[in-house]
């Protein structure tokens, strides 16, 4: 399933996901767990394709970015198949993860079962992550490839966790330490998906950075538009809740750069929205006035401006380039000129 | 770090603003601000397509016209609802 959304042969996808699966049955892992992680699979792929990001495109989607990194390599991109798989599966489990911690509205899969079942599926998709990196081995992939790429997995989930453990044992961010979390969290994450399958084809360390800028900054375009989204939405539909919102990327901007009265302001409004939500007015004010709204679509346009400027100082074909670019085009907040 | 100070001046000061508009590198640099040059290379880039609009009043009629003729779908209806509402 998730191959199939990054336009790989769904035939050997459902087959090589299913043999997993199997696999892990035939091991003594009982059926109704393996069929959660089924569930959460295509829950997060369905989730990934049908998000706002790429309902305006022709069906792109982030799973395809280690094959796109692969083939700009000159890769045949059957072979970064299992890369894709594992990263679609490390991509599930943090978000599962992401959601229990952030105390966010539960996915429908394991809604009916409550955040320990959902933690513990997200744990045997970790592990499955790293089995289909361990298949490379039997697909022909030298030991030194598949051991750098093993490598970054996890020093990339050991990023991630640093990233968010500070934002999840903080109640409000400085500017600077929500840069530096959403590096951490969502631009290793990405910078990952390029690397991995650029790596399956290159030892080049200058092309492979550059790959890595990429996707990093494509992950900090994604990590504002969350924000952006979570902050505007939330504050629409008026329900009442905003988790650690001085976390919040216009939020945190408007604490740094605002005077002690209005950031008291801000304060107030925020720890009294849930009893009056009236109270939108007073909030849209003091962060337009400090510049919020132009503050996003400036650090947007900085990000797509840096993955552009990666992609430019290699050679890549063009196909493969305009598919990487429109890419940054679904998540920069201006529309492409 | 820098490009959030330069942002919240023009938010709040009209003159500064119409400077920064005319000759974004020479206003940073009199007035010590520290941007990086992507970040240089971003805030020119979005000026260039605010044109005449006043930063201080974000919520007039011809801010909300930018936002609709500049914004990507997702984010202008949001963007939209939320000074709407």
């Amino acid at each position: 399933l998730v191959y199939k959304i990054a336009n790989i042969d769904p035939i050997e996808v459902s087959q090589q996901i299913n043999l997993l699966l199997e696999a892990l049955s035939d091991s003594g892992v009982c059926r109704s767990f393996t069929n959660l992680m089924h569930q959460s699979i295509l829950a997060e792929a369905v989730e990934t394709n049908d998000s706002n990001y790429s309902q305006n495109t022709s069906g792109l989607s982030w799973l395809e970015l280690p094959r796109l990194c692969c083939q700009a390599m000159g890769g045949d991109p059957k072979i970064s198949a299992g890369i894709t798989a594992a990263w679609g599966l490390l991509y599930t489990a943090a978000h599962t993860m992401d959601t229990i911690e952030d105390n966010d509205i539960a996915d429908p899969w394991w809604a009916h079962l409550g955040s320990a079942a959902a933690i513990n599926t997200a744990t045997g998709l970790y592990a499955s992550s790293t089995l289909f990196l361990l298949e490379l081995f039997h697909q022909g992939i030298s030991y030194p490839i598949v051991t750098d790429i093993l490598g970054k997995f996890h020093q990339t989930i050991l990023m991630m966790c640093s990233g968010q453990h500070i934002d999840i044992t903080r109640k409000k961010l400085s500017l600077d330490e929500y840069w530096q979390v959403a590096e951490s969290k969502s631009g290793s994450f990405f910078a990952l998906a390029c690397y991995a399958g650029a790596r399956l084809a290159t030892n080049d360390t200058y092309i492979l950075s550059r790959l890595l800028n990429f996707g990093s900054h494509l992950g900090m375009l994604i990590q504002i538009n969350d924000d952006a989204k979570d902050f505007y939405s939330l504050l629409i539909r008026r329900n009442g809740k905003l988790n650690r919102p001085l976390c919040l990327l216009p939020i945190v901007y408007t604490m740094e750069v605002s005077s002690p009265e209005k950031c008291s302001q801000l304060h107030e409004v925020l720890e009294k929205f849930e009893e009056n939500p009236t109270r939108i007015l007073e909030m849209r004010e003091i962060l337009e006035h400090a510049g919020a709204g132009l503050y996003l679509i400036t650090k947007a346009e900085q990000h797509r401006q840096e993955a552009i400027l990666s992609l430019d100082e290699i050679d890549i074909e063009q196909t493969i380039y305009n598919r990487l670019s429109d890419m940054l085009d679904q998540v920069s907040l201006l529309k492409k000129v | 770090m820098g490009l959030e100070k330069v942002i919240h001046r023009m938010a709040t000061d009209v003159s500064f603003s119409e400077r920064v508009k005319a000759n974004p590198e020479a206003v940073i640099k009199v007035e010590n601000f520290d941007l990086s040059s992507t970040e240089m290379a971003a805030l020119k880039s979005v000026l260039g397509k605010l044109g005449s609009i006043d930063l201080t009043s974000l919520s007039s009629p011809q801010l909300l016209d930018w936002y609709k003729a500049q914004l990507l779908d997702w984010y202008k209806g949001q963007l939209l609802d939320w000074y709407i509402k």
